[in-house]
C-alpha cells in the first residue's frame, strides 16, 4: 500500500466532497484517496475489456493521469460510475478493431449485418460493445478461452493449440460455436434496443 | 466502497458469498479472472502502486526551499565543491551511461516518407495545392518550413488525421517535440488503425527525446501490437 501521508482527513470526504477539494486547492493529495479507492476497480475494469494484465496496468495509469491532469474540466455527479465509463471507453480505444472485426466476423455468420456498430452511432456502438464483452464472460470456458484467444489476443490457431492444449479441430470449433453463441445473445439485445 | 481486501477475499469466495457486490464491483471482479497467475492481484496492485507513487510524486510541485545564509568561507568551499561536482559528474555519467535518451533517439528517428496520405475520390484536400506543396517541403527534409503548412492544412481538414500525424513527425523532425507530442496524441485517436499505431510509436520517442523515460515505454509498449511492433519492441529493449 502507499504510504497515506496526509490523507486521514481527505479519506473521511465523500468522493464528490474531495473532487470538489481537489478542484478549489489543486493539491495532489486528494488523488492518493482516489486511487486508495478505486485503484484496485479501475485494474478490474481495465482488465475485464483487455484481457491483459500488463496492458491493463498500463492502462490504470493512463486513466490516473487522464484524472490528474483533466479532472477540473469535468462536472461529476456519481463519479464510480462516471470513472466506469472513463476506463471502458478508453478500453474500448485500445481495442479499436479487435472487436471491429470480431463483430465484423459475426455479422457475416448468416449474412445480416444489424451487428455492425454505426460510426455515426457512437452510444449504439458502446452499447453492443458492453453487450460483446458481457456475453464473452458468458460462453463457457473452452469458447470464451478460444475467442479471447484469438480476437483479442491476436494468436493464431497454432498458438492457442501450444497454449492451450486443445487439439486444432476443437479449437477451431470453439471458436465457431463461440461465435454463433455470441451472434445469438447478441442479436437479442439488439432487438431490445 | 470496497476496498482492496474485500476484493481479494471476494477473489477466493464463491459467488453466493460475495454479499452486498454492486453491478460495477462485479465487473471490476470478472476482470480479475484474466491474472496470469493466482496470486497476481498483489503484485500487479504493489507494481502500479509504485507507478503512482512515482506519478504523484511527478506532478506535484516542489516547494522552493528557503535560503540558508552561511558565513562566506563555508559559501566559498562549497562552491569550490560544486565546481569540482560540475566537472566530475557530468564525466561519471557520460563515460558509464550507455546510451542517452537523445543519443538513442537520434538512432531511432527517422521521419517516415509521406506514402500513408489517405486518399479519397472527391476529397477536397486532395485537390489543394497547399497540399501539394506542403508535401513537396516534407519530402525535401525542409521540416521546419513543412510543419506549418501541413498544421494549416490539418486544421483545415480536422477529420484528416494523416495529415495531424505527419504535422506531428515533422514537429518531431524540426526539434518541436511538446508541439509534436499535442499533434501525435491527436493523431492517435484516429479511426485509421495504422496512424493511431504509428503515432504510438512516435510519441515513445517524442517522450524519449523529452526524457521522460516512463512515458516513453508506456507510448513503447501500446505499439508494440501495431505495425511498428518490431521496431518499438526493439527500442523498449534498448531502454532497459
Amino acid at each position: 500500500m502507499l504510504n497515506p501521508g496526509p490523507m486521514q482527513s481527505l479519506s473521511t470526504l465523500t468522493d464528490e466532497q474531495l473532487i470538489e477539494q481537489i478542484k478549489t486547492t489543486g493539491d495532489t493529495a486528494g488523488f492518493r484517496v482516489i486511487y486508495e479507492r478505486y485503484g484496485h476497480l479501475i485494474l478490474g475494469w481495465c482488465m475485464r475489456y483487455l484481457k491483459q494484465q500488463a496492458a491493463s496496468e498500463d492502462a490504470t495509469m493512463d486513466i490516473m493521469e487522464q484524472l490528474m491532469r483533466n479532472l477540473s474540466r469535468y462536472q461529476i455527479k456519481d463519479f464510480k460510475n462516471w470513472l466506469f465509463l472513463l476506463t471502458r471507453n478508453h478500453c474500448f480505444h485500445k481495442l479499436k478493431g479487435k472487436t471491429a472485426i470480431l463483430l465484423d466476423d459475426l455479422s457475416q455468420i448468416d449474412g445480416e449485418d444489424d451487428m455492425e456498430s454505426d460510426a455515426n452511432d457512437p452510444l449504439r456502438t458502446e452499447r453492443i460493445e458492453e453487450a460483446l464483452h458481457e456475453q464473452i464472460e458468458s460462453l463457457n470456458e473452452h469458447q470464451k478461452t478460444c475467442i479471447v484467444l484469438f480476437y483479442l489476443k491476436k494468436k493464431s490457431y497454432k498458438e492457442i493449440v501450444e497454449l492451450t492444449g486443445y487439439e486444432m479441430t476443437k479449437v477451431k470449433s470453439h471458436i465457431q460455436n463461440g461465435k454463433r453463441n455470441l451472434r445469438l445473445t447478441l442479436e437479442g439485445v439488439i432487438k431490445e434496443e | 466502497m470496497k476496498n482492496r481486501d474485500t476484493f481479494k477475499k471476494w477473489l477466493h469466495a464463491p459467488p453466493a458469498d460475495h454479499g452486498a457486490i454492486d453491478d460495477l464491483d462485479r465487473k471490476a471482479l470478472s476482470g480479475y479472472e484474466y491474472l496470469e497467475k493466482e496470486d497476481d492481484f498483489d503484485a500487479s496492485l504493489n507494481r502500479l502502486d509504485q507507478r503512482f507513487g512515482a506519478l504523484i510524486e511527478k506532478e506535484t510541485p516542489k516547494p522552493q526551499p528557503k535560503g540558508v545564509v552561511r558565513p562566506l568561507h563555508h559559501r566559498r568551499w562549497l562552491g569550490v565543491a560544486a565546481a569540482v561536482l560540475l566537472l566530475v559528474v557530468p564525466m561519471f555519467y557520460l563515460l558509464n551511461m550507455p546510451v542517452s535518451n537523445t543519443a538513442l533517439f537520434a538512432q531511432h528517428f527517422e521521419a517516415p516518407r509521406s506514402t500513408y496520405l489517405l486518399t479519397s475520390r472527391g476529397d477536397a484536400a486532395q485537390d489543394n495545392q497547399d497540399l501539394t506543396n506542403a508535401f513537396a517541403l516534407y519530402e525535401k527534409g525542409d521540416y521546419q518550413q513543412a510543419l506549418p503548412a501541413i498544421k494549416d492544412l490539418a486544421n483545415t481538414y480536422p477529420e484528416r488525421k494523416d495529415l495531424t500525424y505527419y504535422a506531428g513527425i515533422s514537429a518531431l523532425a524540426a526539434g518541436d517535440t511538446e508541439e509534436a507530442i499535442k499533434l501525435l496524441e491527436l493523431a492517435q485517436q484516429s479511426d485509421y488503425q495504422e496512424i493511431d499505431e504509428k503515432s504510438r510509436y512516435f510519441l515513445g520517442l517524442a517522450h524519449l527525446k523529452l526524457g521522460e523515460t516512463v512515458k516513453a515505454r508506456q507510448w513503447l509498449s501500446a505499439a508494440e501490437s501495431g505495425v511498428y511492433g518490431d521496431k518499438a519492441k526493439k527500442l523498449s529493449k534498448e531502454l532497459d
